[in-house]
Formats: structure tokens, sequence, C-alpha cells
């Protein structure tokens, strides 16, 4: 009977997914096209002044605008679903082409940043929450706060200016040097600088957070009890406190992707380094459709899926919200 | 008999923004092996807050001002909070007024007495630590303990909870059990249940109790002793049959008149007048003078001493000075039957 | 009786649906009347349905079967309802047990007491919302010093009395009261229980009074229900129902009443009530206005929720 409800649940989850994204391409794809500018710039360039009304038409009937918005929307749909997404209009390649070349970049700037603010976070709030007002304590919550209202364009110049300018230790934009795009060392040394700030930027935000949630546990009764029964304190704050606040600190780290992601972008672009944060900017602004299209799914699909993901979390890995179903089972075992 | 612990002219203050809060003041007492003193108080007068000194389990922001704390001789007032991890759950344990609250709920009821039973005794494998557990169960009386050690505490029932609350304080055979209002968030039905309980178990495991309390008709079931606190001090303290059939202070009189079985087929249910005393700022004297329609003018200015009625029984009161004039005491004797 | 009826409940059901398939009947065909100017006292264990039957009567709940009249207005048809609004929302006042948080922390006492009537435009008798608070105020025995203070700063007994203010500055006939004492001090206890005898027989007020104690019941109602598992099982004048208890549940409660004696106290045997004279039945007066619960022959025995 369980199982049953479960699969409704997961289908009745994808479906809300399913509907989204939908609702998210059409808008997606209306405001794009409603967005004043030429399109036919990205693709002819500079020709595009000296062209006649005839070439025009002819450009426009080539790259499939010279339609009905809702005619091209039903035939992007249907061609998305064969997997074709056509071709981005500046660089003239298959969409999937261009952004494969970019997004192992993103995604390791992105993925090991989060993995360093999720650790980074963890292990900085327990710390605090452990040393609660004592100077230490103080002091981070300090630096913290000044961290996190330094804005990332700037902390980027600034470590460029030191690391890069000054001491010349570290390479200031890029994601290797040319002629070494397989080696991993220097792969590493590029990435230094942009992942120092996308952490930063991020870190002390749920540090805080966690540091608050365990200290709200601790006020709590059980913690008394705990304590009472001889348990020492780091028995309490790992075993108990930290256990309780996790489904809540996952679900938010879940919502958190998104944010990380959307921080890249902006290091991407001080950095020139090559990911989809600046693809995303130069499409949206050269009004390539397919281009833009693809990313604002890509990035959408991402945002809808955590959230979901977070919901599903909530839902599922604190046993509190268990409660009926396991009052039916105990009633069955205790008779 | 032995004291178990001996409590000297404890004191114990808060820092708040408003200032000193005197919580507990001079507060003796002692506690013999297998005995059950109640402590009983209306809410604020410290007695919560002098289990928790014994236990040093209050915020940074308590201390112990004067006075000393004794177990088994030790004393134990400068433990440090590594010394006294030690001794907790081991020598002496808590339970709690809301059982709702003082289980983890995160955590299965089998697990969290497992914790506690491996606490103090890490040699344990994992049999044996499971075997104690249900046993513990059993004795608290948790009918299908096997079945319910998987159970979150939301699946149980308040008295249930404050049965695994206990089973958890008396893992490794504490010589003294605080009950902090163990009943006061129960079903009528089960308060004497929980009551009987505490007293069965000190009974089996000669386990000492203070029973904290605000009702003075739940107390009497339970206790050998009464200590009646107010505005910090222990002002009368005696067995229970002293305390209820021969009060003596005017405070302990107030307190059994408020029952309402003692104005059955009165108009009106009788009540301290005023409030209880801040502790920022305790009178000078008795404390308790400013409510008590019994005052004597010295009350204003000096505090009583402990005055000795029996060998157990002392009450701190002007009243007892042999210059007082007589007063026939509104309440004692077997005044409800 | 020739009393007046204010409240009329007919065979009031109400149901929480936990899953789809489990129901907790938390009130289960329960009828009775609350008298003008009485006191009906509603006794039971946590869980057994006189909170939530008193949410139906402040329309806080839909019920989900039965009718409850209000001076002879259907409460639960919506119709009957909105026409009659704005008299049964003021006439009726509720007062909650936890009154830390049923007053709002970050208002001060002349707030609070000042905010229904300001919610419902009602122009104050005594010039302003200030001067209202301060009547109420003096009205359940508060001094004024506490007007300007915060709900935080005061006792629990006197928080209680802010809470009680509060519903009397709606000028109601009828005061749902859910275990106002409960997280009392019996000392305090005593203080909110001569207000309440006080303002019924001073001023007529009709209570229903939700307690798990049947010490302050004894003393302060006129009647009482006893209500177990969703069930009325018993219905009496409160002399009647402590002198003759007939229910076993009853029995068992009375039985837990402590007595401030330790000889006897220790000495008390617990009754606990077995339910085998528990299940689906009707009312049956056994003697005058002393009515019980008396389960139909073979009827289906308590399910459990």
């Amino acid at each position: 009977m369980r199982k049953h409800n479960r699969i409704f649940y997961y289908g009745k989850k994808s479906l809300i997914f399913l509907l989204s994204v939908l609702v998210l391409s059409l808008v997606v794809f209306y405001v794009a096209r409603l967005a004043p500018g030429d399109p036919l710039v990205s693709y002819y360039g500079d020709r595009t002044e000296k062209m006649s009304p005839q070439e025009r038409e002819w450009a426009m009937e080539k790259l499939g605008l010279n339609e009905p918005i809702h005619v091209q929307y039903v035939k992007w749909i249907e061609n998305a679903f064969h997997g074709e997404f056509g071709i981005s209009f500046k660089y003239k390649q298959d969409v999937v082409e261009v952004i494969s070349g970019r997004i192992v970049n993103t995604l390791l700037l992105g993925g090991i940043g989060f993995l360093c603010i999720f650790v980074g976070s963890l292990l900085l709030g327990v710390f605090c929450a452990w040393h609660e007002e004592r100077l230490t304590d103080r002091v981070l919550c300090r630096l913290g706060t000044i961290s996190s209202c330094i804005p990332e364009f700037w902390l980027s110049l600034v470590l460029i200016l030191i690391f890069a300018v000054t001491f010349r230790i570290l390479p200031s934009s890029g994601a290797y040097s040319t002629g070494k795009a397989e080696d991993v060392g220097d792969r590493i040394i590029h990435l230094i600088l942009p992942l120092t700030v996308v952490t930063l930027e991020h870190l002390w935000y749920y540090a805080y957070m966690i540091r608050n949630k365990i200290l709200e546990e601790v006020r709590a009764d059980y913690v008394l009890l705990a304590k009472s029964k001889g348990l020492p304190k780091r028995s309490i704050l790992f075993k108990h406190c930290l256990r309780n606040v996790m489904p809540a600190y996952l679900s938010i780290m879940a919502i958190a992707v998104p944010h990380v992601l959307g921080g890249t972008f902006v290091v991407e672009s001080v950095f020139s380094y090559p990911g989809i944060g600046a693809l995303s900017y130069e499409s949206a602004r050269y009004h390539d459709y397919n281009l833009l299209m693809i990313l604002c799914m890509m990035s959408g699909i991402l945002v809808i899926f955590c959230n979901m993901l977070s919901q599903i979390i909530n839902e599922h890995i604190d046993p509190r919200m268990k409660a009926s179903e396991v009052t039916e089972t105990s009633e069955v075992k205790a008779v | 008999m032995k004291n178990i612990l001996e409590v000297k002219n404890l004191s114990v203050s808060f820092d708040s923004p408003a200032g000193e809060v005197q919580a507990v003041r001079d507060v003796s007492f002692s506690l013999q092996k297998g005995e059950v003193l109640a402590i009983v108080g209306e809410s604020g007068c410290g007695k919560s807050v002098l289990c928790k000194s014994i236990m040093k389990l209050l915020p940074s922001s308590a201390k112990i001002k004067e006075g000393s704390i004794c177990i088994h001789g030790t004393d134990i007032t400068d433990y440090r909070e590594r010394e006294m991890q030690r001794i907790r759950g081991k020598v002496f344990s808590m339970i709690f007024q809301d059982p709702m609250t003082s289980l983890n709920p995160t955590i299965k009821i089998g697990q969290q007495i497992a914790e506690a039973v491996l606490v103090h005794d890490k040699k344990k494998t994992k049999d044996q630590v499971y075997e104690r557990v249900i046993e513990l169960m059993e004795l608290v009386g948790i009918e299908h303990p096997h079945a319910r050690y998987h159970l979150y505490p939301y699946n149980f029932s308040g008295g249930m909870r404050q049965r695994s609350v206990m089973a958890i304080a008396l893992a490794s055979n504490p010589d003294i059990l605080f009950a902090d209002e163990p009943t006061t968030a129960l079903d009528v039905t089960i308060q004497a249940q929980i009551l009987d309980l505490l007293r069965e178990i000190q009974k089996k495991l000669g386990t000492s109790t203070i029973l904290v309390s605000h009702d003075l008709g739940v107390v009497a079931r339970a206790a050998d002793r009464v200590a009646v606190m107010y505005a910090g001090k222990i002002v009368e303290i005696g067995t229970a049959e002293e305390v209820y059939y021969d009060p003596r202070h005017p405070y302990t009189w107030g307190l059994m008149q408020s029952l309402p079985a003692f104005s059955r087929g009165k108009d009106r249910l009788y009540t301290i007048p005023g409030m209880p005393p801040t502790l920022v700022n305790p009178p000078q004297g008795d404390a308790y003078a400013c409510r008590n329609e019994y005052a004597l003018g010295i009350d204003y200015e000096e505090m009583p001493p402990m005055f000795r009625i029996t060998d157990t029984h002392y009450a701190a009161t002007w009243l007892l000075d042999e210059r007082a004039p007589k007063i026939e005491p509104p309440v004692g004797g077997k005044c409800f039957e | 009786m020739n009393k007046e009826v204010l409240v009329d409940v007919k065979h009031l059901s109400h149901q929480f649906h936990l899953t789809k398939k489990a129901v907790i009947r938390a009130v289960d065909d329960v009828s009775f009347q609350i008298y003008q100017g009485e006191i009906l006292g509603l006794v039971g264990e946590s869980g057994s349905g006189k909170s939530t039957a008193a949410r139906c009567l402040m329309n806080i709940y839909h019920p989900s079967a039965g009718e409850i009249r209000y001076r002879g207005i259907n409460i639960c048809n919506k119709k009957e309802f909105k026409a009659n609004k704005k008299m049964l929302q003021t006439r009726r006042q509720m007062i909650f047990q936890d009154s830390s948080s049923s007053l709002n922390q970050r208002m001060k006492v002349a707030e609070i007491i000042g905010e229904p009537m300001k919610i419902h435009h009602m122009i104050s008798k005594r010039g302003n919302y200030r001067e209202e608070a301060r009547f109420q105020m003096k009205y359940v025995g508060l001094d004024e010093s506490f007007l300007d203070r915060y709900p935080s700063e005061l006792s629990g007994g006197q928080r209680q009395r802010i809470a009680i203010a509060r519903a009397l500055s709606m000028e109601p006939e009828f005061l749902v009261a859910d275990e106002p004492v409960a997280s009392l001090d019996v000392s305090i206890q005593a203080q909110v229980i001569n207000l309440f005898r006080h303002l019924q027989e001073e001023h007529g007020f009709t209570f229903l009074f939700i307690a798990h104690d049947l010490a302050m019941v004894e003393y302060l109602c006129d009647r009482v229900g006893v209500m177990y598992h969703g069930k009325l099982v018993e219905l009496a004048p409160t002399g009647e129902l402590f002198a003759n208890p007939r229910h076993g549940y009853t029995k068992t409660l009375l039985s837990a009443i402590p007595i401030p004696d330790p000889v006897r106290e220790r000495a008390r045997k617990l009754s606990v009530y077995d339910e085998s004279d528990f299940g689906d039945g009707e009312m049956e007066e056994v003697s005058p206005g002393h009515f019980v619960l008396v389960p139909h022959e073979g009827g289906n025995k308590i399910e459990k929720a």
C-alpha cells in the first residue's frame, strides 16, 4: 500500500517538474523575442546594415525568425524533443557543441566551490557554536559579516591585484595557459583565485545559519537531559544537535546550488574564465536566441530541481515528518 | 543513616540586565540514602535553580556565590565541567517537567536510553546494552519494550515519555534522582502512576529522590520529607507528617489553604495576597512578611533564623520565638477528613 | 428545568484526517446544553476531544456532523453564521491555556486589551481604548500600572488575567476557557478561579470551563461533563457527579484527585479504567439532570484512533 503511495508521490512531483519546465521555456522564449534589438546582427555582423529588405527577409527565413512567435515556439519544442536545439547565431555552431566546450569549466568552478562552501560552513558553524560567545566566536562572527559584505567583483579585483599583479604567483584570467589545456596542474592554478572568491562570498552566510541553528538546539530541553545523563559536550553537539540540524541544512544547501552557480557567473566574467556565465551574458546581449534558450533552460531546470530536492529532503529525512506512518505500524506491533 | 548529599549555606546568583538575581539564598539541607525529599514552592522561588545548581546544569550567567555541596562526603562545589561529566548520570541525574521536549525528537527511544547506558560503561557489548535497555524499560513500566525500542518519542503518550525519561535517568544507577515537576504536564490519572513509579524505584534501587513541585497535593503521595521554599530560601523543612499535620510557617499555611480541597464548601478559594518579591533586591528581613497576615514588626527588619521544633522539623519564622504571640494556625491537624 | 438554554449542542462530531486512511474521531456524537449564567465544566484526559468540542463551539473548527445552536442560531450553517457574524464574534470569547503564547509579546498590555475593539470598530463607552483597557484591568483585579508593561514582565496569573480582560472588552456573554489554569501554580490558580467565580456571580457570564484537574472543577462548576475518547460519558450537576459517579471512567478520574494528606494519600488506591463499559451508546438520565452513556447491548467497542 505504502509503495503505491510513494510512486504516486514521485509521479506527482515529476509532473509538476515537467509543467514548470514547460512554462519556463514558454516565458523565456517569448520574452527573449520581445526584447528590442536585431538578432541578425549576431549572425551577419556589420553586414546587416547594408542588407536590402529582400536580403533581410531571406536571412530571417533562413534562421527561422519570420514566422509568428507561437509557430516558432512549437517548432522549437518539436526539435528540442529530438535533441536538436538549433545553432548559435554568433558561433555558427550547434549550441550543444558551443556549450559542451565550456560547461566543464563552470561545473568545475561551481562544483568545487559548492563543496568548499558545504563542508567549510559546516565546520565553521560548528566551531563557532562550540565556542559560543567566546573570543574566537566573536572574532569569526565579525570577520564573517565583513566578508559577506564585500562585493564579488571588488574582491576579485583586489585578489588579482595582490596575487597576479604584485606578487605574480597566480594567473589573473582564463582557465588554462595557452597550449596547456590538458595540464591538470595548470588548470588548478587557474582555479585558485575564482574559487576563493566564490567560496568566501557564500561561506559565512551558511556558516552563520548553522551556528544559530545549533545554538537554538542547544537551548532545547533534551540537551539538559542529555547533559544530566553524563554525556560530554562533544557527543551532545554532534550526536544530538547537529543531527537535528542536518535535515534543515541539507534542504537549504539544495536551494543554495543555483545561488552558488549564479555567483560563479559574475566571477567568471571578472576572471575572463571561459564558462557558462560569460556565454549567457553574450547570448542575451546579441540576441543569440537558441543559445539563450538552452542556457536559460539549463539553469531553470537546475533551480526547479534543487527546490524540489530540498522539499523532498525536508519531508523525508526528518523522522518527525513521518509521524502518521509510524503510528500505524506501532499499533500493529503492540497488538 | 548516612547523608548522601549535604548542601550547606548555598547561595546562587544570576547576572541579569536588571542586576544580580539572588535565586538561591543561604540554603542548607541534607538528603539521606533512600529517602524522597520534596521541595515545594511557587514558581520563581528557586527550587528548580537549586537542583540545577547541584548538578551544575545552569547557564554560565549563574554563579555559586557561597556555600558547599558535598556528595558522599566529597566536596564537589568547585568541580569543573569535565569532572561533572564523570559523575552526572552515575551519581545523580534528573528528569524534567515536560517529557514532550526533554527527549530528542529525531532519535529512537531505545537508542536514547542506550546512549545513557553506554556513557559510564563503554565496555559493554551491543547485546549487553540492548539487554540493559530492555531491562530499564521494563523497570519503568513500558510494556512491549522490544517493539517500542525502535519507536520515536512522538509515538509515545506523555506518560510513556516520562517513563522513558526516567529510564534514561536511571541508566547508570544514580544515587540521587532530581525530579523537577515530573507530573505537572501530565494527565491527572497518569500523575499518580508516575509518582508511584518514583516510589517503587526508590524502594527497589534505594535511589534517593529530590522531588520538586508546586502542588502540595501531589507531593503528599511520594514524599518522606518536605522542604518549603520561598524567595530562594527554605522556610520550613520536616517529615511529611510534620509539615502537613503541624505546619509552622505562615507561607506553608498559605500554600495549604490555597488548595481547593481546603476551600470545600466555602464561597471563595483562599489566595495568598500579593506576589512573590523579585530576587534582584530581596527585602531585608522575612521576604514573606508583606504577604503575611501574621507578620510581626521584627519580620520587616531581621531575617528569622531556623527555629528547631523537633529533631527533624525546622521553620524560619519569628512566630516560633518564645517572645512571639501565640497564634492558632489556620490549617494543620488532619483537617481534610 | 426552566433555565434558558444559551448553547445547544446536538450530535456534534469532528474528525481529523491524518492520512487518507487514518481518521481520528476527536469528537464523536456529543450532545449537551449550556444554560444561561452557568459554568459548565468539561473534563477528560488530553486527547479526549474537550478542546476540539470547544473550538467547534467557537467556529474555529467546522464540525463534520451535528449542529450547534447559539441562542437558536445554527452557527454551523454558513448563511446563518454570516447573518449574525458580528453578534456571534463579540458575544462569544475564548481564553487559552498558555497565556505567554496567546498574548503578543511585542504589544503593551493596554494595546492587547484594546485590540479586539479596534478590529471590530467598536466605540468605547469610556472615551478611548486606553480608558477602556484601564476599566477592564480594574475589573479583573489588576493594577493600572501594568498598562504600559509588556506581557513578559508579568507573572503567569497576571498574564492570564490580561487574556481574560481582553476577552471581556468585547462585552461578551459567553466565555470558553480552555484549560485556563493548567499552566499556573496552585496558589495562582486560585486567583484566576476566584475571578471566574466573581464574573459569573456578579455579572452573569456563562462559561464553558475546560480542565483536566477535577479539584478545581468541583469548586467552580455548576455542572460537569466528562469526556473520554471523543465521547461524553457522563454529565451531571457537580455535587451529584462527585457524590454518585456512575461511569467507570468518571470513577477513575475522581479517584485520581490527590489528597493533601500524606497518610491517606499514600494509602489511596489507584483505579485503572478498563474500558469494558465503553462503546457507542445512548445517554440515559439516571436521576434528574444526571446523564450517563450506556453502551448498546453488544455494541461495538471502542476502536483506537
